[in-house]
């Protein structure tokens, strides 16, 4: 009697289970690998959460964090288990990945969709694709300025009202602004561009030519932007330079340099309206666009997160669906205004709401609709040049090298990694 | 073989199977695959592609920093590990004294050691900072105007060897053992000749410990060509390439420039260095060292 009563029970169970298996098979669980970290994740759960979990009862969505760990990505493509949704992309990375055939077009998708080109930023829809076919869709993007201390500003003896126009203007604010302590140390740093990848082009150069698939680090322009980064060397000891900012603290922390009071000037994207409420509210601030050396302000360099689709990805439907309402309208707009980014699409960035939550819209809009925008580099053998152009700036502050030569020797280097990489590519 | 030894052997077998398949699975096999894929070209997200020598070629002839690589390796073979073999060696002989509270001496001095490389990578950047840090702050003491260490391509690869003398405990450990294990009655001998401290050093001391500095010179070669660790945390290969050393660059090519097969071949070249190194010192270990167990 009790065997029976024991086999009814388990077999009860048993049905039971199956059917609450089945209940839960019926959401898809996809995977999402964000790059995003700290409090921007929080406020990105909730986003997701909300909007799209809550919201439809086919696909449910799991976000992980992987801030800061690229490799990550490509150990999970070579052990077939990747994400079915990665935006811990950067623009630039984007054509390695597609290059080497790691992410999945979305031409198809976008067609049956129904998505219009025409809804967003023109330059960063072409940053969205990689030998003509459209490889991601971003939800936030941001273009880059110049910011600066208007309290230092004003100390110093300049005017806020009008900062600097060009190249010059810009070396003598950094020099004005620069405070030394007895020692020769720097206590405050004025300013010091870096980057030859971003102020190449603000002298009119290009480091790469897509059509001719040519490196081209050794324009003249180039060189001579990196006689400019150069020139800083006059007032700014190398090595005393690299000591204060290796003592500064990390640009994403409240430590923040530029709002600890520690720099009169700094880059920002449109972030810098979230990090002024976070890290220091009393701070004043205004910003202008980048100087280049003809006096002409309308360069901006924008760029941001691209979700994309991982081949090994085995629901791509779903994360296409995901991506779909990430990039729409709606969520785009919570999502810029809780990170204080740009939204892609030109309606949501034009967004009364929008534009009273990131003020500094006012500037960058205009530079991205008409002025010069530009992208980083995006090529197949991206990260390589990037490390061979700033070890080359390196040395060329150092005084290793002069700026031709190091420029040359990129140029080489990196010429002859592509033009493998494209042989090969013919070949496979 | 009698049937108790087959039976044994099964279980002896049966026993080391899970090391056996984890040697297998996790070291052979990969050194297997490497050889192999540092014929191809592998992205690591495509399938490799056969390039023969191409890899070693290109390494060989046209990739500058790959000499580079080389020559910043040897600097720290040339000058770290000399350095780090003296040190290690003194501060044994100076804790081999019969002192008061000398255990606790000898564990300070290990300590270092065993704490793990990445924190104190971050800890030793901190104090190398030229504006800030501990180290040039001590030498203003002095009236020295400290250098730029790792910002300064002159002086960043001298502070990663003073980072890792900081290390030298785990050496100085196996030196003190066999500074215990050389007999009295050669020392004492020695004194009844009239041989005073230095010479008691030079014809006692040296020869005696010969074997562990022979291992430790050997271990020594292997480590610093794998060093990249502190370098990664620390500096990233610069500034300005001073501080590239060639796991490092074997790591950018593997891990973030798509170069899976390229840096396999250089894995290889590498075993190929090291194990030429070695049988050399094998070679030449006849002459001066000495093991003291093979004559009775």
């Amino acid at each position: 009697m009790s065997k029976r009563i024991l086999g009814l029970v388990l077999t009860l169970v048993f049905i039971i289970s199956t059917f609450s298996t089945l209940a839960y098979a019926e959401k898809v669980k996809i995977v999402y690998w964000t790059g995003w970290g700290g409090s921007e994740l929080e406020d990105l759960k909730k986003i997701i959460d909300e909007g799209f979990n809550k919201k439809r009862s086919d696909i449910e969505v799991e976000t992980v964090t992987t801030f800061g760990a690229y490799e990550k990505l490509l150990a999970a493509i070579a052990g077939g288990t990747p994400p079915d949704v990665v935006s811990a992309v950067w623009d630039s990375q984007l054509a390695s990945l597609a290059a080497r055939g790691a992410i999945v077009p979305l031409d198809n998708y976008i067609r049956k969709d129904k998505i219009h080109s025409s809804d967003f930023w023109p330059r960063l829809w072409q940053s969205f694709q990689y030998d003509g076919k459209v490889y991601a869709l971003a939800a936030t993007t941001n273009c880059q300025f110049t910011a600066f201390n208007v309290d230092m500003v004003q100390a110093a003896g300049l005017n806020p009202k009008t900062p600097p126009k060009n190249t010059k203007e810009l070396y003598d604010w950094a020099q004005k602004l620069t405070k030394f302590d007895d020692r020769g140390n720097i206590q405050i740093l004025g300013y010091r561009p870096s980057g030859i990848a971003l102020w190449g082009r603000l002298f009119g150069g290009k480091l790469y030519d897509e059509k001719n698939k040519k490196i081209t680090a050794n324009d003249p322009k180039v060189v001579e932007a990196m006689e400019y980064l150069l020139s800083y060397n006059k007032f700014l000891d190398p090595t005393k330079y690299a000591a204060f900012t290796s003592a500064l603290g990390n640009y994403w922390s409240p430590e923040n340099p530029f709002f600890a009071g520690k720099m009169a000037m700094q880059d920002y994207g449109e972030w810098i309206v979230q990090f002024g409420k976070k890290y220091n509210p009393k701070l004043k601030y205004d910003i202008f666009p980048y100087v280049t050396p003809t006096g002409i302000r309308n360069s901006t360099q924008f760029g941001g997160s691209m979700f994309c689709i991982p081949v090994g990805s085995k629901h791509k439907d779903e994360a296409w669906e995901f991506i779909k309402w990430i990039s729409s309208p709606e969520p785009m707009k919570k999502i810029a205004i809780a990170f204080t980014n740009m939204p892609p699409r030109i309606a949501v960035a034009k967004d009364p709401e929008v534009l009273e939550a990131i003020p500094v819209l006012k500037l960058t809009i205009p530079l991205m609709e008409k002025g010069n925008a530009f992208t980083s580099v995006s090529m197949p053998v991206w990260e390589q040049y990037m490390t061979e152009l700033s070890a080359a700036e390196s040395m060329v502050i150092n005084g290793q090298k002069k700026p031709k030569e190091a420029l040359d020797d990129v140029t080489t280097r990196i010429q002859q990694e592509l033009d493998t990489f494209l042989a090969r590519q013919q070949k496979k | 073989m009698t049937r108790l030894e087959k039976g044994e052997l099964r279980w002896g077998i049966f026993f080391i199977l899970p090391w056996l398949l984890g040697l297998i699975i996790f070291t052979a096999y990969p050194i297997v695959m490497s050889f192999y894929y540092s014929f191809t070209d592998y992205s690591i997200v495509q399938e490799p592609f056969w390039v023969g020598l191409d890899n070693y070629k290109t390494l060989i002839r046209i990739d500058a920093i790959f000499w580079k690589s080389l020559e910043n390796t040897f600097y720290m073979l040339g000058l770290g590990l000399p350095l780090s073999l003296i040190a290690g060696l003194l501060l044994a002989i100076l804790l081999n004294m019969k002192v008061k509270g000398m255990a606790i001496h000898r564990t300070i001095f290990y300590l270092p050691s065993i704490l793990p490389e990445v924190a104190t990578a971050i800890l030793w950047v901190w104090l190398f900072n030229p504006q800030y840090g501990l180290v040039n702050a001590i030498l203003s003491w002095f009236g020295i105007n400290g250098p730029g260490w790792l910002a300064d391509p002159t002086w960043a690869k001298p502070a990663l060897i003073l980072m890792g003398l900081w290390g030298v405990g785990g050496g100085m450990i196996i030196y003190l053992a066999s500074l215990q294990d050389v007999p009295q009655e050669l020392y004492e001998a020695a004194e009844l000749d009239g041989a005073r401290g230095w010479q008691k050093m030079v014809h006692i001391t040296l020869p005696m410990i010969s074997p562990v500095i022979f291992f430790n010179l050997i271990m020594g070669i292997i480590g610093t060509f794998q060093f990249s660790v502190q370098t990664f945390v620390a500096t990233g290969g610069g500034p300005a390439y001073s501080t590239m050393f060639y796991g490092l660059y074997l790591y950018y090519n593997a891990f973030q420039w798509w170069k899976m097969g390229y840096a396999s071949a250089m894995a290889w070249i590498l075993f190929l260095i090291t194990l030429l190194m070695t049988i050399l010192i094998f070679k030449t270990s006849a002459g001066w060292v000495y093991y003291h167990t093979e004559s009775k």
